[in-house]
């Protein structure tokens, strides 16, 4: 059963198209996140199922019902805002009960209701206090306890927790996930930080100017971009820019514009990719240093160390001028005592490269689509 | 009984500990202190003293206290009279013996002096909020066109001091009033004439509704747009979204306004005046208008009348505790955003046709009656006395050709003088007093700043007897003496450097609030010094709110009444305002044109104070 959709959503400000034809299928229960850079429109979307925009093109269904043009009031959707938005004139436990009053619940069904609330945002005995006198962690959970109140069927969430310093946003993250799987609501969320996208959601949309890019698991989205845009937003990565050589069964070889030659792993194929310029995409860590054989490998020299902790981070100079990084786990020890400036290879596994067109940023490789991994991806993950 | 110990000894605590900061403070930053101390001197010597010397007069029977006073004004019938009488009437009819037009006369009812006074501040102030009220909501929360020009015609009231909106009021609906002369009596055969507690209450209303607006708009366009979307959000509908949010976030506003309206009100001199002036009997039965035509005890004396220091004391009184009620709720209420970034601009309601043709019809009426006093003072001063259609120059002439010894051009000169003088002190010392308001934090310092901005709340004809008493028995000094009875110019202008201070600091201080202290920590980091800081980093960031606050100050000081009218007791030294309280009916042209033109230096100086300052709202009500 799927909860809410979005179809062919166009939203304009003005002459600015802000929206581009989104469509958006969120199951019911599943937390899907917007990300994106800023200004890619990811509020803008939010506001549109809130009801505070209306599309100009495409339709917003929740169940079986089309609410594109219903008032927000008349939506039941909880919503919480990056400034958190509570009242200062209503004490914590008004603020919260406000939604409820409005459907006139009895009093004592209100003071019950509340109570859970505030103990399953873990705030117990702090209702009396007014909203300044609340750190702001703690007045974000008053937000989202407000928003849970009236039972939503779809919470809202426009980068609630960007205010919050980073120890509060990983611990509120897992609160917020923890309660709407509780309570089975439907969350859409926005956040333009990649780490917490990843921690907090069942999907992601990754969006830029308007467009969705992809959508996927966060493994998915982390694993198996499709798109060099996600390649390089989320996570990261190498870049070496060169192009195809040659095609075999399962695997192509492309010349770096360094002149070496790197293989990788391709399930599929096209006459049409030899030749092409491309960029091959890597992430730091799956480099092997100092390899037995001479395949898939790159040297160059060190020209910058890092200890890390638990790693060692390498910059590695080529000698056309090209820098790759590479992050070393292995060995540490002995590769911190390296000296700056001593010659380096190292080898790339095959399959650890991805490859892109150079030009439109599509991946190479796959089967052309940017479409979605099958929706019941998401299920297992909770 | 313990917990008290430990009470006292931290305040004791705390205080010696505040001493010592400031000690060390003292030693690193003499200049700031220095400051400080003279400011709060003058403001000591020429505020507090005065008016300590006033609450004494009127307890004070030779070094005995006695509440006499006191208790004659809430007892005696012509000062407080709650009864209503066989004489008293609110609107009567009276038809000529001898036939011809009848005319109906609205007046309102007399209460003795006292409780005229505080009825006159009562309903000015709710018909001001009911006013202010809706034309901040509209402008603020709902969409129509046409907000930019309604956003400056609503400040037109403003550019019209209450007394000259008198005259232009009574040019209008005076029994030789175009109103009644042109329309009423030719047309329906009679005339309606305003008069007495009604008529200044109207006056007043179109004048201060503006500063309840300006408030309540700054309040409603700052609040922060996801209040209200939460509220819609979560099933609320525009109405209780007003009732339940928006008010309550903007009550703040709403509530030092009205205070500060109703203060304003009751202090206000000038329209008991022009309407005595036409000859209104009960328009001279205020606080005000009393203690200015009876203030000395006896014809040869310098000494202050008992009954005048009562009603002063009175009058400065109910201000004192509403100023401490404004700045309790302002500061303790004001919503410092709890949130910080902002998300979205405001949804505005979407009049449906008929609710739109409403919205036009209300600010048109509302704008047309306010704009009435305007455009009778504008008319009668261009036409000959009694007419509509033979316009005349003359009343202009008389202004620009008449002796510079003597005549208008001579008040045109004191007022410039007066006013421009007072402005210049304004501006170097608000600028000081705001700096020092605003980068020192210690213990003390909310004493002094209630001192530079409690004057907006002080009568003037309370300060103004204040310094009679106070100079009174001053010898001659030429210029240098303080002693109004021999040359007033001196205590006069310092009287409104003291009284329209707060605008100015007001403004400095917010300007100083959007500069970061690390600009300055910076330059003193490299080596400058203090004054050069000021002068080259400073006073160049908030150049403009210097600027635009000593507008302000100006357009009130060339507007002020009641300190003038005490102080200045020779003709050689009046002002503009100082003529203006001299009006009769006959010489409605010439004084006509003499509000024209107070009219349009306003007017001018508050457009350009509008483009330096884009927070209007606490420039203009000093709040
Ligand atoms: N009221 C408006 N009028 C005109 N343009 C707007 C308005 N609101 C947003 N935009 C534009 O629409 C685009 C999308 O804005 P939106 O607020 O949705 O971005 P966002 O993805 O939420 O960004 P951020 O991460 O910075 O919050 C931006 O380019 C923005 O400039
Ligand atoms: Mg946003």
């Amino acid at each position: 059963m799927v909860e809410l959709n979005l179809q062919n959503i166009h939203i304009y400000y003005d002459d600015f198209h802000a929206v581009k034809g989104i469509n958006l299928d969120i199951e019911n229960g599943e937390i899907l996140t917007l990300l994106g850079p800023s200004g890619c429109g990811k509020t803008t979307i939010l506001r549109a199922v809130a009801g505070f925009i209306t599309p100009k093109v495409g339709s917003i269904i929740l169940g079986n019902k089309e609410i594109t043009n219903l008032p927000p009031r008349k939506r039941d959707m909880g919503m919480i805002f990056q400034n958190y938005a509570l009242w200062p004139h209503m004490t914590v436990s008004e603020n919260i009960g406000f939604g409820l009053k409005l459907r006139k619940k009895p009093k004592s069904f209100i003071l019950s209701k509340v109570n859970e609330l505030l103990d399953l945002v873990h705030l117990p005995n702090q209702g009396d206090k007014y909203p300044t006198q609340l750190s702001g962690g703690q007045q974000q959970r008053v937000a989202l306890a407000r928003a849970l109140a009236i039972e939503p069927l779809v919470l809202l969430c426009d980068e609630p927790l960007s205010n919050l310093d980073y120890k509060l946003r990983v611990e509120l993250r897992k609160e917020i996930r923890d309660v709407s799987k509780t309570l089975g609501v439907t969350v859409v969320y926005v956040t333009h930080d990649q780490t917490e996208a990843l921690a907090i959601s069942d999907r992601i949309a990754v969006l830029n100017e308007g467009e969705i890019i992809q959508i996927g698991t966060p493994f998915q989205i982390f694993h198996d971009p499709h798109h060099l845009f996600v390649a390089t937003f989320i996570g990261e990565n190498n870049i070496f820019e060169g192009s195809v050589e040659s095609i075999n069964s399962g695997t192509c070889k492309v010349e770096l514009s360094s002149g070496e030659k790197l293989e990788l792993v391709l399930p599929y194929s096209d006459s049409s990719y030899l030749k092409k310029k491309v960029k091959l995409m890597c992430r730091f860590d799956p480099f092997v240093l100092e390899p037995k054989d001479t395949k898939n490998t790159l040297s160059g020299i060190v020209k910058h160390k890092s200890f890390m902790g638990t790693y060692v981070q390498l910059e590695v100079e080529q000698e056309n001028g090209n820098v790759f990084i590479i992050n070393e786990e292995e060995n540490i020890k002995k590769i911190d005592e390296l000296a700056l400036g001593v010659p380096l290879s190292v080898h790339i596994p095959a399959e650890s490269l991805l490859m892109f067109d150079a030009e439109t940023g599509e991946r190479l490789g796959i089967k052309s689509s940017v479409e979605d991994t099958p929706v019941n991806a998401s299920k297992s993950v909770s | 009984m313990e917990k008290n110990v430990s009470y006292w000894e931290e305040k004791r605590l705390n205080l010696g500990y505040g001493l010592r900061q400031i000690k060390n403070d003292i030693r690193s930053d003499p200049i700031s202190w220095s400051v400080i101390f003279f400011i709060s001197l003058f403001f000591i010597t020429f505020l507090v003293v005065p008016l300590i010397l006033i609450l004494y007069s009127a307890i004070n029977y030779n070094g005995t206290i006695k509440f006499d006073a006191i208790v004659q004004i809430f007892s005696d019938k012509q000062f407080f009279d709650p009864i209503i009488g066989g004489g008293d009437y609110f609107i009567q009819i009276y038809t000529p013996p001898g036939g011809g037009v009848s005319t109906i006369f609205v007046t309102g009812l007399d209460f003795g002096i006292v409780l005229n006074t505080l009825i006159i501040g009562i309903f000015t102030t709710l018909l001001s909020v009911g006013i202010g009220l809706t034309t901040a909501f509209l402008m603020a929360r709902v969409n129509f066109q046409g907000k930019t020009v309604l956003n400056g015609l609503l400040l037109i009231p403003l550019v019209l001091p209450p007394f000259v909106s008198g005259i232009g009021f009574f040019a209008m609906f005076g029994n030789e009033g175009i109103i009644n002369k042109f329309f009423l009596g030719p047309v329906l055969g009679i005339n309606v004439i305003f008069q007495g507690l009604f008529a200044i209450i109207f006056v007043q209303s179109m004048h201060y509704f503006t500063l309840i607006h300006l408030n309540v708009y700054s309040a409603l366009m700052n609040a922060d747009p996801s209040m209200e979307e939460q509220a819609e959000n979560l099933g609320a509908k525009r109405s209780t979204i007003t009732r339940k949010i928006t008010l309550p976030l903007a009550t703040p506003g709403i509530a030092s306004g009205s205070i500060l309206v109703f203060i304003l009100s009751m202090e206000d001199l000038g329209t008991p005046i022009i309407f005595g002036g036409f000859g209104d009997a009960i328009a001279k039965k205020t606080m005000t208008y009393y203690i200015k035509n009876n203030f000395f005890a006896g014809d040869a004396t310098t000494e202050i009348g008992k009954t005048s220091a009562a009603i002063g004391a009175l009058l400065l009184v109910i201000a004192i505790l509403g100023f401490i009620f404004i700045r309790k709720y302002v500061s303790l209420r004001q919503y410092s955003m709890v949130s910080k970034g902002r998300a979205g601009t405001y949804r505005s309601f979407n009049p449906n046709v008929f609710q739109k043709v409403g919205v036009y019809l209300f600010f048109a009426g509302l704008l047309i009656t306010a704009t009435l006093p305007h455009i009778g003072i504008l008319f009668r001063s261009v036409t000959k006395a009694g007419t509509t259609d033979q316009f005349t120059s003359s009343f202009y002439q008389l202004i620009f050709e008449s002796n510079q010894s003597q005549g208008f051009l001579l008040y045109v000169q004191n007022t410039l003088i007066y006013s421009f003088t007072a402005t210049i002190f304004i501006m170097v010392l608000a600028t000081m007093a705001g700096y020092v308001a605003n980068r020192k934090k210690f213990f003390g310092m909310s004493f002094f700043d209630t001192l530079v901005t409690i004057p907006i709340a002080i009568p003037g004809v309370v300060l103004g007897i204040g310094y009679i008493r106070m100079f009174g028995n001053f010898p001659d000094w030429g210029i240098f003496t303080l002693n109004p009875l021999f040359f007033p110019p001196t205590i006069l202008i310092i009287s409104y450097t003291v009284r329209k201070f707060p605008f100015t600091v007001r403004s400095v201080y917010s300007g100083l609030q959007q500069t970061d202290e690390v600009l300055e920590e910076a330059a003193l980091n490299l080596g400058a010094s203090k004054p050069r800081v000021l002068a080259r980093i400073i006073i160049p960031l908030i150049i403009l709110n210097i600027v635009g606050g000593a507008l302000v100050s100006l357009v009130y000081i060339m507007s002020e009444v009641s300190t003038t009218l005490i102080l200045i007791s020779d003709s050689r030294y009046g002002n503009l305002v100082w003529k203006l309280a001299d009006i009769s009916a006959g010489k409605l042209g010439v004084f006509a044109a003499v509000g024209v033109l107070l009219m349009m230096i306003q007017a001018v100086s508050l457009m350009v104070t509008n483009l330096l300052l884009r927070n209007r709202a606490e420039a203009l009500t000093g709040i």
